[in-house]
């Protein structure tokens, strides 16, 4: 098992159960408790939880403190979205105007780019609009209306888009959630997908985020197909196939390393 | 109509799945001069080493005199009549001309014992060099010749025997362009006796001087075949700089801090003429030149690893002192290196081993710190290595890669020296490449890339300064830079 693998499943015990323990986290695994220490000492320089005698137990109080929405700290793939999330906010530059459309993902970009000077930000989801409410009040924040999906409290329908009609930004961030060859990129329902072709339509430059594990997978429904985007981020485990095609295909894949130390 | 003296069709070689010949297609006709012209990595050495019996091609079929060969060993070849001048020159240094021309078939005096026949061989060896124009005494030992000296005693050794093809590559590399024309003199004199010669080469105006025929190389395709009357130093460029991936390369456009390193009037003897340049803070600056450009030993300089014979070295505005590559480590300098079989693995130690190869084991407190990081940093670029204690060989092209720039992000290097960062390598490994690139700019390092892909060059750098001769030509911002205008300064344009 690779370590990327061992650490997820090291996170998902710690959500689901608040706390590891190193002997039981080394039979489960097969792997030494030398190793098991080891992942828990990155899990901490993350601030993901605090190493105990033995263990170690979940840093509920960062994560709160972070208002993260309690189904996005489940997530098997948190890391990997908030590096995409770094990642992308590079691309946001000072005076600009963007859309940051529905996700977990995009919520990560909203969380990295509070620095950023004379921003305006147009979002259908309202958990991004709350972030940037309570942790960037220099942005300006401008929230679509639209039918409320309660579970994800993201806004869709014609209402969302006859608003997106009348706006234009320089980018969007586009969350998708399957990334296939054959099939192109889709998301989970219609509605999101028509809303995303409408904030397409409106940005001068697209950027597609999702993490690796949306790859060579394929969701509900049809977006667009595989070249559309002209930059991509996600992260290395991305597979090879899709490197190459992006590459040849002159499209830029930026993937989250984040190794050197400086 | 001259006969076809050499015909190759189809020829295909990889090597570890990247393609460096596709379906090359070439005829080299009796008494002709046919130069191959393209950028380095372009394929035209491993096509000189597949017509040698070097390389074995993985398909296609050469044909010599309308006869199929089968080229399978370099003595094959010398048997076909082919011989080939490399660019590094194999003589003896300690033996005259004369025996170096005649290495193998000295001629035999008969008597109680049997020997060489001094007299004829030294009489032999001064005709040949003679007919050949070269002004040189048959008695000189080699070492006193220089390089462009020791490539006609080559020369003279293919003329006696016999071949009919020669093939050179890169004859007027590292020497200068007087020093050149006895070998342009001797070319004609080799074609007027109906030898055939397929001349390889990237200096442009060599080419047009004394080809008959010029075939174009990029990325292991022909991308065309022309009569040497048809053409000009023009289109020759326009072909070449062709560009395929021009907006592939996933760089971050990150802010540029403060000034970090500078380079002041450097100067290595024979090599490099008066360098001058800036570094910032989370900048990639680009080098291009030509081989023989001096791009290579401007990497090496900077690494402490070639003395540099005037000049100094800057960092965050203090003059410092790299002399060696103990200093430059010292002062978080990193060299990713052209070739890594020579310069920076070390295939037969294991991964950790060669992860470790920058640190100096100190105490085994120390070490046991740096081994820890070692394999965090493998964890996070997720090396797919079974086994960290196997050799570095049983990784790939591009695994291997990453390793050795891995290796100094545990050196906390803030000033990284790539030399060709992605030659030789699979697509998806240098998009990995390039994103090991942005890290490293995103979190403050500044880069040099030097780099024979001029389209990575562009794709990749915010300046690009062109080398020419040892000397920077030209400085391009990203506004300007395409392959066109640095094509036409590394080729030696005004």
């Amino acid at each position: 098992m690779f370590a990327a693998e061992r650490i997820r499943l090291i996170k998902k015990l710690l959500l689901e159960n608040k706390k590891v323990d190193v002997s039981e986290l080394s039979n489960l695994l097969s792997v030494t408790e030398v190793t098991i220490r080891r992942d828990l000492e990155k899990l901490d320089n993350e601030n993901f939880l605090i190493r105990t005698h033995g263990g170690a137990i979940l840093n509920e109080e960062k994560l709160a403190a972070e208002n993260w929405p309690y189904e996005s700290i489940k997530d098997d793939f948190f890391l990997e979205k908030s590096i995409i999330g770094k990642i992308a906010s590079l691309m946001v530059r000072d005076n600009d105007t963007i859309i940051l459309g529905p996700g977990i993902t995009c919520l990560h970009i909203a969380k990295n780019i509070s620095e950023k000077k004379n921003l305006r930000v147009v979002t259908n989801d309202i958990n991004i609009a709350t972030e940037l409410a309570n942790e960037s009040p220099n942005i300006k924040v401008v929230l679509t209306g639209g039918d409320l999906d309660p579970s994800t409290l993201q806004l869709s329908g014609t209402l969302t888009e006859s608003i997106l009609d009348g706006i234009y930004v320089n980018r969007s961030f586009i969350e998708v959630d399957g990334v296939h060859m054959e099939n192109g990129y889709s998301v989970e329902s219609i509605e999101k997908a028509s809303v995303i072709k409408k904030i397409m339509s409106k940005s001068k430059e697209s950027i597609a985020v999702c993490d690796y594990s949306k790859f060579n997978s394929t969701s509900f429904y049809y977006l667009c197909p595989i070249t559309t985007f002209s930059k991509v981020i996600s992260n290395e485990q991305v597979p090879g196939n899709y490197k190459q095609y992006f590459f040849e295909n002159g499209i830029k894949l930026f993937i989250t390393y984040d190794v050197y130390e400086g | 109509m001259p006969d076809t003296v050499l015909k190759l069709s189809n020829i295909t070689k990889s090597f570890g799945g990247n393609v460096v010949l596709n379906k090359i297609n070439l005829e080299l006709e009796e008494g002709q001069v046919h130069a191959i012209v393209g950028e380095n990595g372009a394929g035209k050495s491993v096509l000189v080493q597949v017509i040698a019996g070097i390389h074995r091609k993985d398909s296609g079929e050469i044909e010599i005199d309308g006869k199929r060969a089968d080229i399978l060993s370099p003595k094959h070849a010398r048997n076909y009549g082919i011989s080939v001048i490399f660019q590094e020159t194999f003589l003896f240094d300690h033996f005259t001309i004369a025996e170096n021309i005649f290495l193998k078939d000295a001629p035999i005096k008969i008597g109680l014992i049997n020997a060489v026949d001094m007299q004829k061989l030294y009489g032999n060896a001064q005709d040949i060099l003679d007919r050949l124009e070269f002004p040189l005494d048959a008695r000189t030992c080699v070492r006193e010749l220089n390089l462009a000296q020791r490539r006609m005693v080559e020369i003279a050794r293919a003329f006696t025997r016999q071949s009919r093809i020669i093939i050179m590559d890169e004859p007027t590399s590292s020497i200068s362009r007087a020093e050149s024309l006895p070998i342009f003199k001797m070319i004609n004199l080799l074609k007027a006796n109906g030898k055939s010669i397929l001349y390889i080469s990237h200096r442009l105006e060599d080419v047009l001087e004394i080809a008959d025929k010029i075939t174009i190389i990029k990325k292991g395709i022909i991308l065309d075949t022309f009569d040497n009357k048809n053409i000009d130093y023009k289109d020759v460029i326009d072909i070449l700089s062709i560009n395929s991936y021009k907006n592939a390369y996933p760089i971050l456009d990150v802010k540029k801090g403060k000034e970090v390193f500078s380079v002041r009037n450097l100067c290595v003897d024979n090599y490099l003429d008066d360098i001058n340049f800036t570094l910032y803070q989370g900048e990639i600056l680009g080098i291009s030149g030509l081989a023989g450009s001096g791009r290579s030993e401007l990497a090496k300089t900077l690494f402490g690893f070639m003395k540099k014979s005037c000049g100094a070295f800057y960092m965050n505005g203090h003059k410092v002192r790299i002399n060696s590559i103990m200093d430059s480590i010292k002062h978080g300098v990193a060299y990713i290196p052209e070739n890594r079989m020579d310069e920076g693995a070390f295939l037969n130690l294991s991964i950790i081993q060669n992860l470790l190869s920058t640190q100096r084991p100190r105490l085994l407190k120390n070490s046991m710190n740096s081994k820890d990081k070692a394999l965090r940093y493998i964890n996070k670029v997720h090396l797919e290595a079974d086994n960290l204690n196997n050799q570095l060989f049983t990784l790939s092209g591009g695994n291997q890669q990453k390793l050795l720039l891995i290796k100094w992000f545990i050196t906390n290097s803030r000033i990284f020296i790539f030399n060709e960062p992605t030659k030789g390598i699979d697509v998806a490994s240098k998009v990995d490449i390039y994103n090991l690139m942005n890290d490293l700019i995103r979190k403050g390092a500044s880069l040099i890339i030097i780099s024979s892909d001029v389209d990575e060059l562009i794709g990749i750098s915010d300046r690009i300064i062109v080398l020419y001769n040892g000397a920077i030509i030209k400085e391009f911002g990203k506004e300007t830079a395409t392959v066109e205008n640095i094509n036409y300064y590394c080729y030696g344009g005004k």
